[in-house]
């Protein structure tokens, strides 16, 4: 094991510091460089490791996320056999948050000769001074921030656990911001996932009509429905009349998510070739519920591609499993979700009408619903449509 | 200026530097205190003004975020009347993103000086005498300008006043990043719990010990008003008789399975309502895909969805008006097929004959292009209407 330096390398110097802040603040977004922040942080401080572990607030149970140096073996030790026989970790679940302990703020040091924990878990792994706060995240569970030195490293001085104390609100920020992105990006993948599923493409407009965002179902549409003029900024229709349309509504779209008053959107109808056509959905959008930017301040404006006759993202494997459906009637209740006919099905199946039909029988029985139409909207709308969004 | 006090030698200003710096990252996470950091900013480099402004790469229109001490009539008039004409404004956006640039290096000819915006309007009417200006680059998309500006009272910026702004530049790139990855996030995330919404779709994220960790909107009117569950010390329960041990089962089945991250399982469980109706759970073990990076949700996690049979989706007919140009009666007939009721039903219900039911359908069909019920269902439920919203 490399040999980490004596003491700290306090004081720092400004520039040190800001880089040092930085590099918390940019876990939120990057949190695998965790082990290069607490290596940072450790050679700031002088100590041979730093932890950052969970915590289930009501049982107690700790897992560690993350060490420096990369120590699993040690972790999984200490989780499965000392954890629960660690006097400090007991300790701070009752310490204030938000600062940092030593060793013997939290257990009287003439106790700690008696204690097992430190006589030989600690004795064996040569560790000694430990410095650790306490940092609360949700109700249902908190961090653990530790910094640990060896037997022959001094004490950690007022002046570090300062030092650490000032890094801590930023480190604390950059935490409790990760966990916020963490569920703004699982809803956000569920509503992507459910644009596939649907079949509906997405694009996202700036306030002068530039394209921020288009995601791979509205890529495929644009790129070969034959609807559309390529461009790489812009949404542009092939049809005279339906671009008309579809200009006007969208300026109407921006002007009113600028503002505060809330107006509806439309859709365009954009002829294909065969009598087939696309809807183009428009709708202004402004944050209501997720976090305020002040990049959308100007005027956003969603748009759906929707194509009636486009081929849905399979869930058979979901709906089989859901609804203890056989891979057949699973694939009847998806092909009719699609809007295929029975004698469609029995066709491309090769089989009897009267053998489909008795297959949505046995899926109207395991489904619980009755006739056609409620089995389009089982499927689209129902458990197992948010099962594959879930469980990529 | 405390915490300072507690780091012996170190240099003056660490503190306050660190609360500076929090100020800046609290506000690219919560943009309501921007005020707040424009404030401090302006103590901080004794700038009587300091303005946070955006516009979109290429042809945008500049626009104010914040100012301090206030939007005044200058900042509307200046959006409005002097924006892209200002010289100085123009100047900027050929300075190399994140270096710091002070006012005599942006107005580099004697023809930019006398210009009059600068002379009568910036100058004489505003009162302003320097300027010390950065601009940061938004997702290659936007770029966003911050200013801070001295009068005749202040001595004009000099070296030490840049230094400290290019000590602040890599924490402005980081905010804006922040703002980038929380724009694009939130409005999905709005969408996906609009949509949830809509679909009567209960959503809860639960931890290994069955604590609700989050809980949507439907989910937790469906755990308060059904009388099927209850917390009980701090965790979420079933509260049917047989069912109660079964959703336990499962919850420990699909925690286990995301800590080991098994293969998928899909659990259901159908709890019988009075009305004869019952409410569907999916219990899941909460697996993120790879490329999320997820640090405190990784393991221990199980995802409860609750969805009510027969219950009928949002009221869309406002919706199927204007997109389809429905009449109103033609949109009821569209949304109740579209909701599972029958013919025979919604001509008694709507008091009509039968008949009139079905011309009205055909004309639906006529007007929506389809040719089909469940083929309208689809349209109605997964088309615009679903994602257009009307209030």
């Amino acid at each position: 094991m490399s040999r980490k330096p004596q003491g700290s390398q306090l004081p720092v110097s400004e520039r040190q510091f800001s880089e040092l802040v930085l590099a918390a603040h940019a876990l939120a977004t990057r949190p695998e460089k965790m082990r290069a922040f607490l290596k940072l942080c450790c050679d700031y401080v002088g100590a041979r490791l730093s932890t950052l572990a969970l915590i289930e607030t009501r049982t107690e149970r700790i897992s560690h996320l993350e060490f420096y140096p990369e120590a699993p073996q040690i972790g999984r030790e200490y989780e499965k056999e000392w954890a629960s026989r660690d006097p400090m970790k007991a300790a701070m679940l009752r310490a204030e948050a938000r600062r940092f302990y030593i060793r013997d703020n939290l257990i009287r040091p003439e106790n700690q000769a008696r204690i097992p924990f430190y006589a030989e878990w600690c004795e064996s792994h040569r560790l000694d001074e430990v410095c650790i706060a306490r940092i609360p995240i949700a109700p249902a569970f908190h961090c653990n921030w530790a910094f640990i030195r060896d037997r022959d490293q001094p004490r950690f001085s007022a002046s570090e656990i300062s030092f650490l104390e000032l890094i801590l609100p930023h480190f604390e920020a950059s935490l409790l911001l990760h966990y916020r992105l963490d569920r703004l990006s699982l809803f956000a993948e569920i509503a992507r996932e459910q644009f596939r599923h649907s079949g509906n493409g997405v694009v996202i407009l700036s306030e002068t009509g530039n394209v921020l965002f288009t995601d791979d179902v509205a890529r495929g549409l644009i790129t070969e429905s034959g609807a559309f003029l390529m461009d790489k900024r812009r949404v542009l229709l092939r049809d005279p009349s339906a671009h008309r349309q579809f200009s006007e509504l969208l300026s109407q779209c921006i002007s009113v998510a600028g503002s505060n008053t809330m107006m509806a959107g439309g859709t365009v109808r954009v002829p294909l070739a065969d009598d087939q056509f696309l809807l183009v959905g428009v709708m202004p959008f402004r944050a209501v519920s997720g976090p305020h930017t002040f990049l959308a301040n100007g005027g956003r404006a969603v748009l759906t591609l929707f194509d009636p006759a486009r081929f849905k993202l399979d869930i058979r494997e979901e709906l089989a499993e859901f609804y203890r459906l056989s891979a057949a009637e699973a694939d009847v209740c998806w092909r009719i979700a699609n809007g295929e006919t029975l004698s469609g099905i029995a066709g491309r199946a090769g089989v009897t009408r009267e053998t489909v039909r008795s297959q949505l029988k046995r899926i109207f029985a395991k489904t619980g619903v009755k006739r056609q139409p409620d089995l389009v909207r089982l499927v689209l709308q129902g458990p197992s449509s948010w099962a594959r969004v879930l469980q990529q | 200026m405390d915490t300072l006090a507690r780091v012996p030698h170190a240099p003056v200003g660490l503190g306050s530097l660190s609360e500076l710096f929090l100020a800046l990252h609290h506000a690219a996470a919560d943009t309501s205190t921007i005020r707040d950091l424009l404030e401090r900013c302006s103590g901080f480099f004794n700038a009587p003004a300091v303005s946070l402004s955006l516009v979109e790469s290429g042809k945008g229109k500049w626009r104010h975020i914040e100012v301090y001490p206030g939007i005044s009539e200058h900042v509307s008039q200046y959006e409005q009347q002097y924006a892209d004409t200002d010289p100085i404004r123009l100047a900027v956006a050929t300075v190399p993103e994140g270096q710091p640039v002070l006012l005599a290096e942006l107005l580099a000819t004697e023809e930019q000086r006398n210009h009059p915006f600068v002379t009568d309007i910036w100058r004489r009417t505003w009162g302003y005498t320097d300027l010390l200006l950065v601009r940061i680059e938004v997702e290659e998309r936007y770029d966003c300008y911050f200013g801070l500006i001295r009068t005749e009272e202040q001595p004009p910026f000099g070296s030490q006043e840049r230094e400290l702004l290019r000590l602040l530049v890599p924490h402005l790139q980081l905010a804006m990043k922040t703002q980038g990855v929380l724009d694009r996030l939130g409005i999905f995330s709005q969408i996906a719990l609009e949509q949830m919404l809509q679909a009567g779709q209960g959503l809860v994220i639960l931890s290994e010990d069955a604590a609700p960790l989050y809980l949507n909107r439907v989910a937790a009117r469906l755990i308060r008003d059904t009388g099927l569950f209850r917390e009980y010390e701090g965790r979420l329960e079933v509260t049917v008789p047989d069912a109660g041990p079964t959703f336990r089962a499962m919850l420990d089945q699909c925690v286990n399975a995301s800590q080991h991250g098994a293969d998928r399982i899909i659990c259901k469980l159908s709890l019988p309502r009075a009305s004869g109706t019952s409410l569907e759970l999916a219990v899941m073990p909460f697996t993120r895909p790879p490329h999320v990076q997820n640090l405190l949700a990784q393991r221990g996690r199980a995802v409860v969805t609750m969805h009510e049979s027969g219950r009928a989706s949002t009221d869309v007919r406002k919706q199927l008006i204007q997109i389809y140009g429905l009449s109103e009666a033609e949109s009821t007939v569209c949304w109740r097929v579209s909701n599972g009721d029958s013919l025979p039903r919604i001509a008694m219900e709507t008091g009509s004959t039968r008949e009139t039911v079905r011309s009205q359908l055909k004309r639906v069909f006529a007007k929506t292009g389809v040719r089909r019920q469940p083929d309208l269902v689809r349209l109605v439920l997964a088309g615009p209407a679903a994602w257009v919203r009307i209030p």
